[in-house]
């Protein structure tokens, strides 16, 4: 179907009135996530074909700095209504600029105060302990049907923006990941950089605040010794000309954490209890995957099979098939299990929950300056903190971490707290409206040339500083 | 009967009883009920330059581990002329601020509170430092959207476009642009001690001000001079404002304007926009502004701040502080100890 108020796409939505026309391809990125999202709703827009929509969302650079994708978002009837609410109070003020249009956007998905019933909360507490436990046994200890337990998980997605997802090992895949850690040189036009860093290919999520000028950008590329070394000798000369100060944190695990016993009655306590408690013993709790060593029999297809799991674990093999055959990928669904039960046995995946809701309103990046001995100690604090996502390197560690409001001065001071401690060098924050995500696997493989040895990529496309030169010259 | 106040502040319980048509005594009895409750109090905002007084307001920060914001919190502590010190729990920058307020007389005391600033900014202390002496401050309290037991604001993206629309007009806005006042010079003892009770209570009685002339070591005019220099002074140079507590309105975040040059438009935006907040005191200078600002603590500290921060351009950049401390202003009151000693000296 075509629309006829935006010829040049097929999404066409009961909403499109409500729709502002915009030149800025920015604000552009926005209205058409949200065109997308209010069809999916409205049923005008099928998912095979959001799945291609959201495909063409993904050549806009806005996209590596929001890497938004409507198809796994839960469709609930209250973050659409206030969809429609914001674009009304655009048109109402007639503003279409690209900040008005992104908040508009990020505001009605920012968390959904729905309370939990006891036996929501009940599946959920097994779910954080088994993200990918069968219907039956998580029924079973919740002391619900598996129906009930179906529908529990079904609503905490829908009404509590909580997804099931995975960490995966790149490295088995053949893939370096590295964390650019920074701050922008006083001078340097901000947009500038983000537009620079969005277009780079090898970027998987990045975030740039604008006030303190901090930030950083996640890069996933094949591992080589070449590629490791352009990289960092890039990243020596944007250090003092864009760049005031730089560290390349190198992945030496991964892992993520939700510590739900911290949620009473409907509540976030406060996390002192769990602080004074704090040892070394409560890392037992802290899940971390290490990369592994490349092995060339996981293939491009196993990779993107990995890449569509991922993004919600306890989808069947058939649903994840069926959205690998629209972005070009025939696969069976027995070779999407068999896939994902070699990842299990191998422990190359990390399945974990992702609170998107439950009143977690900040968001903060800390990244923690260290030796690997004190690893252990940024990690002692990891079970305070109600959802986490953690990224260990030589350098330090990065911590991204959602908290209620109500303790997010608390949580600031402990964490700061830590510079304290010997062997911490420095403690430095960025605060964030919404948690970051990231680009899709796949999207990033794209600019990858597959041989049957693994990827590969010219060394020199790993030159961020020329990159970056490139961009400001021809802005 | 609160609402009506807070438009009207000067309104005595006499008018408020004849204007809401209850009797005085009911208004007398729900007035008390306030002030017990809530601490009601009808100040006054007095313009410090007509007595010779700076205002000054400004914030000082720092990144790093260093104890000198520490030691500059400490200096300001003990200096006599410093009425107002607040202290960030967090700030937009995620760094440390002191935000503080002081009342200098428009002589020796003033340069050397200037050279003190300036010897911070330098080695080996080295703190960041802003300051500005302030031309206008307003008070504003908004009920409008208070059904008296619960808040209910705008959210934050309302808020934030709702200032984004106000940009587009800012510049038909009919804000008026005060000059910069006159420092007035040999101002009496009289005039100082009167307008302090006014800037404690705006209705201040002739007893009232009595008793501090005494508590001041100081010789009272007669009863009647007393009443006849009170209802002038209070002409001169006092506006009635409401101050009232326990209304839910637990935190506050101060918002900090600072100007690349003169004027920036963003502080006209937020001098249009303070109106609509629950309550907020706003300070102006000719480069920096400052929002002291009363929100219900539901209200997100982060996607408000969001909305102010991005107002921030190559005119002014815009911080914002959240602050534990509910401590109010009582300038004068605080200070004129110094400014008296110091005049019977002289």
């Amino acid at each position: 179907m075509v629309s006829e108020q935006y010829p040049n796409d097929n999404i066409v939505t009961p909403y499109d009135h409500l729709i502002p026309s915009v030149d800025d391809p920015s604000a552009q990125f926005y209205l058409r996530a949200i065109r997308i999202y209010l069809g999916l709703c409205a049923g005008t827009v099928g998912f095979e074909d959001a799945i291609c929509l959201v495909d063409s969302l993904k050549t806009y650079p806005e996209f590596t700095k929001n890497p938004t994708d409507p198809t796994v978002l839960p469709l609930s009837e209250t973050v659409k209504a206030r969809l429609l609410d914001n674009l009304q109070t655009l048109k109402k003020y007639n503003l279409c600029d690209v900040d008005s249009v992104r908040s508009a956007y990020s505001f009605a998905f920012l968390q959904d105060n729905a309370p939990l019933s006891e036996s929501d909360y009940s599946v959920l507490q097994y779910l954080i302990k088994d993200p990918t436990a069968p219907l039956k046994k998580i029924a079973a200890a919740a002391g619900v049907t598996p129906r009930t337990a179906a529908r529990s998980i079904q609503r905490l997605r829908e009404r509590n923006g909580i997804r099931v997802v995975s960490i995966v090992d790149t490295g088995v895949f053949g893939l370096d990941s590295f964390i650019l850690f920074f701050r922008l040189q006083d001078g340097v036009e901000l947009e500038n950089i983000e537009v620079g860093l969005a277009t780079f290919p090898f970027t998987k999520s990045m975030l740039v605040n604008r006030m303190t000028r901090y930030g950083y950008v996640g890069l996933l590329f094949p591992s080589s010794p070449q590629n490791r070394n352009v990289l960092k000798a890039s990243v020596r000369e944007l250090i003092g000309t864009l760049f005031a100060e730089c560290t390349i944190h190198d992945q030496l695990a991964t892992g993520a954490n939700v510590s739900l016993r911290l949620f009473k009655d409907g509540v976030w306590q406060s996390p002192d209890s769990l602080i004074s408690e704090r040892s070394t013993s409560c890392l037992d709790e802290v899940q971390l995957l290490y990369p592994s060593r490349h092995d060339p029999s996981f293939t491009r297809i196993d990779y993107a099979i990995a890449s569509q799991f991922r993004l919600a674990v306890r989808d069947s093999s058939l649903t994840i098939a069926q959205r690998l055959r629209s972005r070009g990928f025939s696969v069976s669904p027995e070779r999407v299990h068999q896939t994902i039960r070699r990842l299990k046995r191998r422990r190359l995946i990390l399945p974990h929950v992702l609170l998107g809701g439950l009143n977690l309103t900040t968001n903060f990046c800390f990244e923690i300056r260290c030796d690997q001995a004190q690893h252990q100690q940024v990690l002692s604090l990891i079970p305070s903190v109600p959802s986490s996502l953690y990224y260990l390197s030589s350098k330090g560690a990065i911590l991204w971490l959602h908290l209620p409001s109500t303790y997010q001065v608390k949580y600031l001071q402990l964490f700061k707290s830590l510079e304290q401690t010997e062997g911490i060098r420095s403690v430095t924050p960025i605060l964030t409206l919404t948690a970051p995500g990231s680009r899709s696997m796949l999207d990033l493989e794209k600019n990858w040339k597959y041989t049957p040895q693994g990827w590969y990529v010219e060394p020199q496309r790993l030159n961020l500083a020329k990159w970056l030169m490139q961009t400001l010259s021809t802005r | 009967m609160l609402r009506r106040l807070i438009i009207s502040p000067w309104m005595r319980q006499a008018d408020l009883s004849r204007e809401l048509g209850v009797s005085r005594a009911a208004i007398r009895q729900i007035w008390r009920r306030f002030q017990s409750r809530n601490s009601l109090a009808v100040r006054g905002s007095v313009q410090y330059a007509q007595l010779g007084l700076h205002k000054m307001f400004g914030w000082a920060w720092d990144r790093g581990k260093s104890d000198t914001l520490d030691k500059f919190s400490r200096w300001l502590d003990m200096s006599p002329f410093v009425y107002l010190q607040l202290r960030s729990s967090m700030s937009s920058m995620l760094d440390n601020r002191v935000y503080f307020e002081a009342l200098l007389p428009d002589d020796l005391r003033l340069s050397w509170f200037r050279e003190q600033l300036g010897r911070f900014m330098k080695p080996p202390y080295n703190l960041h430092l802003e300051y500005d002496f302030a031309i206008g401050t307003e008070y504003h309290m908004n009920l409008g959207a208070f059904d008296g037991k619960r808040w209910h604001l705008q959210d934050a993206f309302r808020f934030g476009t709702s200032m984004d629309a106000t940009l587009q007009y800012l510049d038909i806005l009919p804000v008026t642009d005060i000059p910069v006042p006159q420092i007035a010079q040999n101002v009496s003892t009289e005039k100082l001690v009167i307008a302090s009770c006014l800037e404690r209570e705006y209705y201040c009685s002739s007893s009232d001000v009595e008793r501090q002339f005494v508590a001041l070591n100081l010789k009272p005019p007669s009863q009647r001079t007393l009443r006849r220099r009170i209802n002038s002074i209070r002409t001169e140079l006092a506006s009635p404002f409401v101050e009232i507590d326990n209304l839910d309105l637990d935190q506050r975040i101060l918002v900090c304007v600072s100007g690349t040059h003169e004027r920036p438009r963003v502080m006209k935006l937020l001098m249009v926009q303070a109106r609509a907040f629950p309550n907020v005191c706003i300070a102006w200078g000719t480069r920096l502004a400052v929002l002291d600002i009363f929100m219900p603590s539901e209200v997100e500290w982060v996607p408000v701040s969001s909305a102010f921060v991005q107002l921030s351009n190559h005119e002014a950049v815009v911080c914002t502080l959240l602050c534990e401390s509910k401590e109010r202003r009582k300038a004068l009151e605080q200070v004129i100890p110094y400014l008296i000693s110091a005049d019977a000296t002289n």
